[in-house]
């Protein structure tokens, strides 16, 4: 038995910045952002007090003129409060953003070739050993602390590159941080700056507790996560890029545009903090998971409008027989309804739905009326004497339009169990697996001598999906997450488990819909699994009292952590698991592009 | 992604165009040196020897030496390569001395048991996908040892209404064999019916005539857990082939090394040295 002295860590067990002092706590609470009718200390009870969450959630960050607070397309787990000073968003996104080496993208961190040989020597015979040093308070905290990137040249950025100003008091990145999404934007310091980062289970808590903030981020979800989302859709294209236009053209698509802005709606479908309704929808079967699906448009309805998926995905479903047949599914820029706003629009009558749309899980969709996309798109870019298209040939539209190709039975299975959220999913064709399990093995060696997936799971035809984690669009295993130590790296967006801060409570491995998680107990450097000396009690009146444990105490257990398949991302190889496989039965399938899972299943 | 037939099509085309290569060499060598089987014997040896380092990089999977799919595409050709090599080395005659023998035998050994794995590792997959159920290979003998209880428990428990039947003495004299049995090896590896499970189900089959609607209901149960048991012998004996091939095809790898790096030594010592 171990004596190591590493306790079962808790909510707050390791702070998000161990920099934060009482001091600073105090110097936060005097600000007009913690007051009343904003962020009321007087509404936090003594078990979740707001100098708690300020003390271990959040971190203050003092930023120069030009310093990078946050880059567009990072994975982000923590909104900003601008508590003084000012900071620039940039507006344009993709191609007319700033180039990323300007940003000083930080590099995706890869084992070199020597460290990849030694590892080949250094194989513990135990599973799950851990370097037990790395566990120290010191070192635990120095994730959380990250190199300070300046822009270069501030003025000329800001000249060339179209950005606006916010003051303080002000907040941003909560969107990408509560919905578990990639930065929309980059942002960067005005001039010096004083911020307060809180990581995403910190600004849950906040929001529980103040209305205010919760009205406010409801609303700004509405107002600028619909800007930026009309601003990158392909079907707006035309009026965000005039080109060589001259100005009055220029100024003419502006206003299309401003009109989208003012009648377009942002809606929501399905419950994004809500993980029970997801694991029992798997579960069930289409017919159950219809009716528990939240319906975006009914097919035979009038066509009303363009409903263009946001985050999450949809499913395209036909009536056949006395049930739904689904015909495809919707992922991030899909959008349902297009053919029939155009037969509309060129017959100059009321065209049905050919297809019913439904929510798989939790869906955000820009819905744009039928008159304000004949004015914006179709006019524009179409003759309506040229566009030709029959009811017949709307019946097939999704299909067309998704291209999918998959086969009827395999797509219904690939929707009604929520494959299709997986943006790594591992799929097997079991008539070329000879059930060899190298991939187990290669997994293992590069995993603690543990794999991180079972050769197991749901079948179809000749395809099993196997329990390896997902990776998927929308990771409910992170949303009950105590600590956040299961994260999105913020480089690739991997879901992975920060062994550090994982305090082994096995939420995560609960809610995941997959079984893909799995906590296992840790061992020390000489094969001895590791024991807590102490506990942390909760008293009844919000203090806190440390006990220490013996053998004799129920909560004398092992110590657990979460683990699953981290896609092996420090890893030069890849995934060793498909690196593995001798027959290429093996695959890690991005279900979210159509095009390639076809030309895999198909192949 | 480019399909299977795609990737076999410009496989073979390789192969073929090294053949050619191959065969003028040979032409050219024996029109000139004389075959004295030195090029074609050190290509053979090179050719083993990077067939065998498959394995090693098998062994180190986050080498970035490339994937083993592509490993095991240049293994498959690359072997089928080495018996024309071979067949040029030998002057397509049997050798005649006990070395030469010895060392040709365990070559081919190596080759055939290489074919019949290509074979299974292509054939097999299907089968195992026909028979349902996916089990793990290790897991078998436990699944067969709870599915004999499951038997037992059923054909011979007492004090139901089935007590004055003949459902425990026809399953100790038609059933238990089968039922503790190791799996029909050949028949299951050639994909036919074993007679002991066809001796079964005529068996099952005679004997319902004489039961009565309770019996019936039982035998049912157990003809279902039978058929379980026969499934789970047949998905023991494809991957216990798939994983048994591996331990002929690379210990006598291994001992053709060895026979060869003797064989080398001798052939030059010979040969009058290695100049």
């Amino acid at each position: 038995m171990s004596e190591v002295k590493i306790n079962r860590l808790e909510r707050w067990g390791i702070p998000f910045c161990d920099e934060m002092t009482d001091r600073d706590v105090q110097y936060l609470l005097q600000m007009p952002l913690f007051s009343k009718g904003m962020i009321d200390p007087e509404n936090f009870n003594t078990r979740l007090p707001l100098a708690g969450i300020l003390k271990n959630d959040s971190r203050l960050l003092n930023c120069k003129k030009g310093e990078i607070i946050i880059r567009e397309g990072e994975w982000g787990n923590s909104a900003f409060f601008l508590l003084s000073g000012s900071v620039r968003v940039v507006v344009e996104r993709a191609k007319n953003s700033i180039p990323p080496d300007l940003l000083g993208q930080p590099q995706r961190k890869r084992k070199s070739v020597l460290e990849v040989l030694k590892q080949c020597f250094n194989r513990s015979p135990e599973i799950e050993q851990r370097d037990l040093s790395a566990f120290a308070p010191q070192s635990s905290n120095a994730n959380t602390k990250s190199a300070r990137t300046y822009l270069h040249d501030f003025d000329q950025i800001v000249d060339c590159y179209n950005t606006t100003r916010v003051d303080a008091i002000d907040f941003f990145g909560e969107q990408s941080a509560l919905g578990r999404l990639e930065r929309t934007a980059t942002v960067f310091a005005d001039g010096d700056c004083e911020i307060l980062e809180v990581r995403w289970q910190g600004i849950r808590d906040l929001m529980k507790k103040a209305p205010w903030l919760k009205t406010q981020i409801d609303m700004r979800f509405r107002a600028f996560g619909l800007y930026s989302f009309l601003k990158s859709s392909p079907y707006f294209e035309h009026l965000v890029d005039p080109g060589q236009a001259s100005p009055l053209e220029s100024e003419r698509k502006n206003s299309l545009f401003q009109s989208i802005l003012n009648d377009a709606e942002l809606r929501t479908y399905g419950n994004y903090d809500k993980v029970d309704s997801f694991l029992s929808l798997v579960e069930h079967g289409t017919a159950s998971n219809l009716a528990h699906e939240p319906l975006i448009a009914r097919e035979e309805d009038y066509s009303e409008g363009v409903y263009v998926i946001r985050s999450g995905i949809a499913r395209v479903s036909h009536r056949y027989n006395n049930g739904h047949r689904t015909i495809s599914y919707l992922t991030p820029g899909h959008a349902f309804g297009v053919a029939e706003v155009v037969e509309s629009w060129r017959d100059g009558k009321p065209a049905h739905l050919c297809h019913s749309l439904r929510a798989v899980g939790y869906v955000t969709a820009v819905f744009i009326p039928s008159a304000v996309f004949e004015q914006a798109v179709l006019e524009e870019l179409f003759d309506r004497q040229v566009v030709k298209t029959s009811r017949s040939e709307l019946q097939q539209s999704s299909k067309q339009q998704n291209s999918s190709q998959l086969d009827d039975g395999l797509m219904e299975f690939l929707v009604e169990r929520r494959i299709v959220n997986g943006s790594a999913t591992m799929v097997i064709d079991l008539d070329r697996c000879t059930r060899c399990d190298d991939c187990v093995r290669a997994c293992a060696a590069t995993h603690d001598q543990n794999p991180r997936f079972l050769r197991q799971g749901p079948i179809y035809d000749k395809y099993m999906i196997a329990n390896a984690c997902m990776h998927c669009a929308d990771p409910v295993c992170m949303i009950q997450c105590p600590t956040g130590a299961i994260h999105r790296n913020s480089l690739a967006g991997e879901v992975i488990v920060n062994d550090l801060t994982c305090i082994g409570c096995g939420t995560c491995a609960n809610n995941c819909p997959y079984d893909a998680i799995r906590m296992v107990q840790i061992r020390d450097s000489n094969g001895n699994l590791i024991y807590p000396t102490q506990t942390t009690i909760r008293l009844p009146d919000g203090t806190q009292e440390v006990r220490t444990l013996t053998p004799l105490h129920p909560e004398w257990q092992p110590i657990e952590k979460a683990t699953k398949c981290d896609l092996c991302s420090d890893q030069i190889t890849g995934p060793a698991c498909q690196n593995a496989c001798p027959h290429d039965a093996l695959i890690r399938l991005d279900l979210e592009s159509h095009e390639t899972a076809a030309q895999w299943f198909n192949r | 992604m480019k399909s299977f037939t795609y990737r076999r099509t410009v496989s073979l085309v390789c192969t073929l165009f090294i053949v050619v290569i191959i065969m003028l060499i040979w032409f050219v060598n024996e029109a000139t040196i004389g075959g004295r089987g030195f090029v074609s014997g050190w290509t053979l040896c090179g050719m083993i020897i990077f067939l065998t380092l498959y394995n090693l990089r098998k062994k180190c999977p986050y080498l970035p030496l490339g994937s083993s799919s592509l490993w095991m595409q240049i293994h498959i050709y690359c072997g089928i390569l080495t018996i024309l090599i071979f067949l040029i080395h030998i002057n397509i005659s049997v050798p005649t001395g006990i070395f030469e023998s010895m060392l040709a035998l365990i070559y081919l050994l190596v080759f055939s048991s290489g074919v019949i794995g290509l074979f299974m590792t292509r054939t097999f997959p299907k089968r195992l996908t026909n028979l349902g159920d996916e089990v793990f290979f290790e897991y078998i003998p436990v699944l067969r040892r709870q599915l004999r209880d499951q038997i037992e428990t059923l054909a011979l428990k007492p004090g139901s209404s089935t007590e004055q039947t003949a459902i425990p003495e026809f399953y100790r004299n038609d059933l238990h064999q089968f039922v503790v049995s190791r799996p029909a090896v050949f028949s299951h590896l050639f994909g036919g019916t074993s007679k002991r499970w066809r001796a079964v189900q005529q068996s099952v089959a005679d004997h319902r005539r004489y039961m009565n609607d309770d019996e019936q209901k039982l035998i049912n149960e157990i003809e279902m857990l039978l058929r379980h048991k026969y499934l789970l012998d047949n998905q023991y004996v494809l991957q216990g082939a798939l994983k048994v091939w591996l331990f002929i095809h690379i210990p006598t790898t291994y001992a053709l090394l060895i026979f060869m790096f003797f064989h080398s030594l001798l052939a030059h010592a010979w040969s009058g040295g290695l100049s």
